[in-house]
């Protein structure tokens, strides 16, 4: 033990210092640099933290794609699409029982990519769609499930942020990546949608029909504007990816400047939507990628510090099995996830556990690259049950936040755990069958 | 919440006036997506149409060289977002849009978060920041002395990209100081000092 006495007191430290509540990016390249003093790695050691943020960071092209798809996001958000959709949703399928719930899940999902963090879409779809719910007489409990859980939902459905980061940590193809988020994105979605549908059915009262609206040619034509341009918008971002006629960044590219196209085409694209776009865009992305920074200086001492070899002969040293590693890794996510946003976990957790999963062998004949395609799609679904898990799950939190005060905590507590429990027979599903993510990219791209 | 350390760049003085300066700079940077929306788009239709080479001319021109090719688009893209990326981050810092856990910080009173915070600028940011900056430049000089540059095509002078890895570094630090000279003023102005 002694000998990871340094790296040890490293992961304290970072413990500490990010439970302060000081901005998490700081903390870890403040760390990072103290234990290269304290373990007296050499100063010019700290070069190499330098020419890394510069190689992996700047210099990496991948990485475009993040202040790209939160300008996308940014712009059908702002610039009043996404409310067009909710209403133009609400209005085709309010009329029956479940429907506007159904239309929250759809909105929750197409969304997806606008905020780049699970604490913003779920803030985003509160405000947007909790006080319609409440006003039609659902019940609160499934209310508030719906949100939480669609939203959260955002970090798994392509185009998502996170995957793009994802796929660059652990050097998978992020089209893949994408492809393989779609068959378990639409199990989630579909299994919500089921549970909703049910709800509607057994306890009709729960999910109330909207009063009669008129259903005519307009309205038609509405839903055709509101809901296939940003559909198609989607589809052509995910489409020139998996075909590979555009790289994700390309992508992203395209899809910010359609999202401009149609807010041009609504006359919503004025100079204050714009530059607060832009404004939300320079934040959000520096947000996110300053974790990277931090990170990349503290991952560099980390192993500098024999750190790496710790968490692996660690890992190891319990001999659980391939399906025991695994558990205990999603585990230790899990609980992760409780405290800390995707952005952190990626960065910090997952370049230490992929060699570890890389080197499992669970007598699938997996490749590495499919192993971790895999393991990805867990730590996705995993993290977003973690977020939405009371009683720390901080969706939740995020929620109470923005919800009118009749709300209590204990009533999103009740509303969220139908969800929970759809996710873990999710999580399952994709652990007994993993063909359920490898099985698109492989027939597209060819394993 | 706490209001006032959500607007530290509002008010009069120096350091008010500094992290304005850095406020204002991350917002500037900020535009830049709106060119690397361009450049993209404009790399996308030529590599479809399969232009190499847009434009050439005699003379050798700083950055670009002698000619304007695909490449030079593409590395003007992840140019103007490692300056985006840099200039930004201070900025974020100054508007407080960091991500930070306030699972527990939520339960304290503001003159906790103050030490916290204060703590943070002094033993993360301070050291972070100047290791960073100090390397930064040594870096950005032995680029320049290299002469290193593109050897596809692309971009020259690598170094003043470079360059904004100190200077974005830089403005973290300043913003840090700033940051903590506010937080001091709380701490020792106490009680006495009224939401103004």
């Amino acid at each position: 033990m002694i000998e990871y006495a340094l790296p040890l007191a490293m992961v304290v430290f970072l413990l500490l210092g990010i439970f302060s509540g000081y901005p998490v990016a700081l903390v870890l390249g403040g760390i990072g640099i103290l234990f290269a003093f304290i373990g007296e790695l050499p100063f010019a050691f700290l070069q190499i933290g330098v020419s890394r943020i510069y190689a992996s960071v700047i210099e990496n092209w991948l990485l475009l794609a993040v202040p790209l798809f939160v300008f996308m996001g940014s712009m059908l958000d702002k610039s009043g699409l996404a409310q067009n959709l909710l209403y133009s949703l609400e209005r085709a399928l309010g009329g029956r029982r479940g429907g506007l719930a159904i239309s929250v899940a759809l909105l929750g999902i197409i969304m997806a990519a606008s905020t780049g963090i699970v604490g913003a879409s779920v803030v985003m779809l509160s405000v947007l769609a909790l006080p319609i719910m409440l006003r039609e007489k659902y019940k609160p409990e499934l209310a508030v499930g719906t949100i939480a859980a669609s939203g959260t939902l955002g970090i798994l459905i392509p185009p998502s942020i996170m995957l793009v980061l994802v796929g660059d940590i652990l050097q998978i193809s992020v089209g893949e990546l994408f492809l393989g988020a779609i068959v378990p994105g639409l199990l989630l979605g579909g299994l919500y949608v089921a549970h909703i549908v049910f709800v509607a059915l057994v306890r009709p009262g729960d999910a109330p029909a909207s009063e009669a609206k008129p259903v005519g040619g307009f309205l038609l034509l509405a839903l055709l504007r509101d809901l296939i341009a940003p559909l198609l918008l989607i589809l052509t971002v995910l489409g020139s990816i998996a075909t590979g006629t555009a790289t994700p960044t390309e992508a992203a590219g395209l899809g910010a400047i359609c999202a401009m196209l149609l807010a041009a085409f609504n006359r919503q694209l004025t100079f204050r939507t714009l530059s607060i776009c832009v404004r939300e865009t320079g934040k959000t992305s520096a947000m996110i990628l300053a974790v990277l920074v931090g990170a990349t200086v503290f991952g560099m001492v980390f192993k500098g510090l024999n750190g790496n070899r710790m968490i692996e002969d660690a890992v190891m040293s319990f001999d659980f099995g391939a399906y025991g590693t695994l558990g205990l890794l999603l585990l230790l996510i899990f609980i992760l996830g409780f405290f800390l946003e995707w952005v952190e976990i990626s960065f910090i957790v997952l370049p230490l556990f992929a060699p570890i999963v890389a080197a499992l062998d669970f007598g699938l004949g997996f490749s590495r690259d499919q192993q971790l395609l895999w393991f990805a799609m867990l730590v996705a679904v995993n993290l977003q049950t973690s977020f939405l898990t009371p009683p720390f799950g901080y969706s939740l939190f995020y929620i109470k936040g923005v919800a009118p005060p009749e709300i209590t905590i204990r009533t999103i507590y009740r509303g969220i755990i139908p969800f929970v429990g759809l996710q873990l027979t999710g999580l399952a599903l994709l652990i007994l069958w993993p063909n359920l993510v490898l099985w698109l990219p492989d027939s597209v791209f060819g394993s | 919440m706490d209001t006032r350390a959500r607007d530290p760049d509002r008010g009069t003085g120096p350091v008010h006036a500094a992290l304005r300066i850095i406020a204002w700079t991350g917002q500037a940077a900020a535009w830049l997506i709106l060119p690397i929306l361009v450049l993209v788009l404009a790399g996308v239709t030529l590599s479809a149409v399969k232009i190499g080479i847009i434009l050439q001319w005699d003379n050798d021109v700083f950055l670009f060289g002698s000619k304007l090719t695909l490449a030079s688009l593409g590395d003007l893209q992840w140019h103007l977002f490692g300056i985006m990326l840099m200039l930004t981050m201070a900025g974020a810092l100054v508007g407080d849009a960091h991500v930070r856990v306030d699972f527990l910080r939520q339960h304290m009173s503001e003159r906790q978060k103050s030490v916290a915070d204060l703590f943070g600028h002094l033993v993360f940011l301070l050291p972070f920041a100047a290791v960073v900056v100090w390397h930064g430049y040594g870096f950005t000089l032995r680029s320049f002395d290299l002469g290193e540059g593109s050897d596809y095509d692309g971009l020259y002078d690598r170094f003043v990209l470079k360059a904004f890895i100190p200077i974005g570094f830089s403005l973290l630090a300043v913003a840090g100081v700033g940051l903590a000279v506010l937080r001091l003023r709380e701490l020792i102005g106490g009680g006495r000092e009224n939401r103004s």
